[in-house]
């Protein structure tokens, strides 16, 4: 079977571990637990809630 | 401003929360928020609800913007729709057109880029290029045939605005979708050009898109199979030959590419030997069972499919594939 499509890996891969890595370990100080916290939190915050989906391949 | 300080300037009244897809709650909140692809980024509201979601990653600069446009604008995407119904703007049909793509929706997302382009013509080369990836990506569900979107993406081969990585990019991706088509052929020209757009290009992307480009070329342009073998041996990493993905993805290669038949089936079946799950084993039997196909022998063809429905059953692609394959086998018999 057709391995996961290697282009989109090819393109998004350096940048997006570039991201994950570097910015948001400085841009979050206390992260949420889970999902259902993130929400609380930016609702009391009065904060638009960004969720980053990604996984590890 | 550096890229971190900018994006940190950017999270100002935002709160990001990264979540794994394929771990814990991350796999029931990808399927609550239907996530095809990664990375994908969705604001919400504090009911949950969507105000905006873009997929991919394209620098620092595009996704502080898209979440500055996100902090600006915290109707939901429902609202949105009624708003630009009643009065279009730019933001808007790009918001749209955003989320559209990023649902798959790749007609909508490209006439909702298309508007943008209309209002907001100085910026009407960055919506153009959303438009060419929109119309790449709708290939894969027939949203645009393969020839609209060369005339497009000819457009931008030519075109003194894009630069020699994109150039090469782009050069891959048609090779890729084209490949998909059954029609590669098609992506020569684009890889010529791309080359001869990218000779002596010291731009670090473009060297690294070069290199990857490098062994179509030798395939396709220079019709060098050994060379091209040659070529994608040297960027398999370390350790390939006991690794099933890598045996799987070499096996594949040479498929997809029509080369190296018999060693490429020597190395599938090697992958299903040392594949660790079921899943995995039946993914590259189905590779074995395309080589064999491909060689000629339908019957082998046919066990190894089988086998690999025994391993992973859930799969409804290896059961569209058993029917090929039997097909296959029938019309064979039929002479």
């Amino acid at each position: 079977m057709r391995p996961d499509n290697p282009l989109k890996r090819l393109v998004l891969l350096s940048l997006l571990a570039a991201f994950v890595f570097g910015v948001t370990g400085a841009a979050v100080a206390a992260e949420p637990a889970n999902f259902t916290e993130a929400l609380a939190q930016a609702a009391a915050e009065d904060k638009v809630l960004v969720v980053d989906f990604y996984t590890d391949w | 401003m550096n890229e971190n300080a900018a994006m940190i300037a950017a999270l100002d009244g935002a709160l990001l929360w990264k979540v794994d897809c394929e771990k814990g709650e991350g796999i029931e909140i990808a399927k609550k928020y239907e996530i095809r692809g990664y990375p994908t980024y969705i604001a919400l509201n504090g009911a949950g609800e969507i105000t905006d979601r873009w997929i991919g990653y394209e620098g620092a600069e595009k996704w502080s913007a898209a979440v500055v446009a996100a902090k600006a604008d915290r109707r939901t995407i429902v609202e949105k729709k009624a708003a630009f119904e009643a009065e279009p703007t730019p933001e808007l049909a790009k918001a749209l057109a955003n989320d559209a793509a990023t649902g798959s929706q790749y007609k909508a997302a490209v006439e909702y880029y298309g508007k943008a382009q209309e209002l907001d013509p100085d910026n009407a080369s960055e919506y153009g290029d959303q438009i060419l990836m929109s119309m790449l990506y709708g290939l894969e569900d027939d949203s645009f045939t393969l020839d609209e979107v060369i005339a497009k993406a000819q457009l931008s081969m030519e075109s003194d605005q894009t630069p020699a990585a994109g150039k090469l990019e782009l050069a891959l991706m048609i090779k890729h979708f084209a490949g998909q088509k059954g029609q590669v052929e098609k992506a020569v020209p684009f890889i010529e050009a791309a080359f001869a757009a990218s000779e002596g290009s010291t731009d670090p992307d473009a060297i690294k898109y070069r290199n990857y480009l490098a062994v179509d070329h030798a395939l396709l342009v220079e019709k060098d199979t050994a060379k091209a073998m040659d070529l994608f041996r040297g960027r398999m990493p370390e350790g390939w030959q006991e690794d099933a993905d890598q045996l799987n993805k070499f096996a594949w290669w040479c498929f997809e590419n029509g080369v190296n038949l018999e060693e490429a089936q020597k190395y599938a079946l090697k992958g299903v030997e040392l594949a660790e799950t079921d899943g995995q084993r039946a993914n590259i039997l189905d590779t074995a069972a395309e080589i064999c196909n491909a060689l000629g022998n339908c019957d082998q063809a046919l066990a190894h499919i089988k086998r690999a429905i025994e391993l992973s059953p859930e799969q409804e692609y290896l059961k569209d594939q058993l029917a090929r394959f039997e097909k296959i086998v029938e019309e064979k018999k039929a002479g």
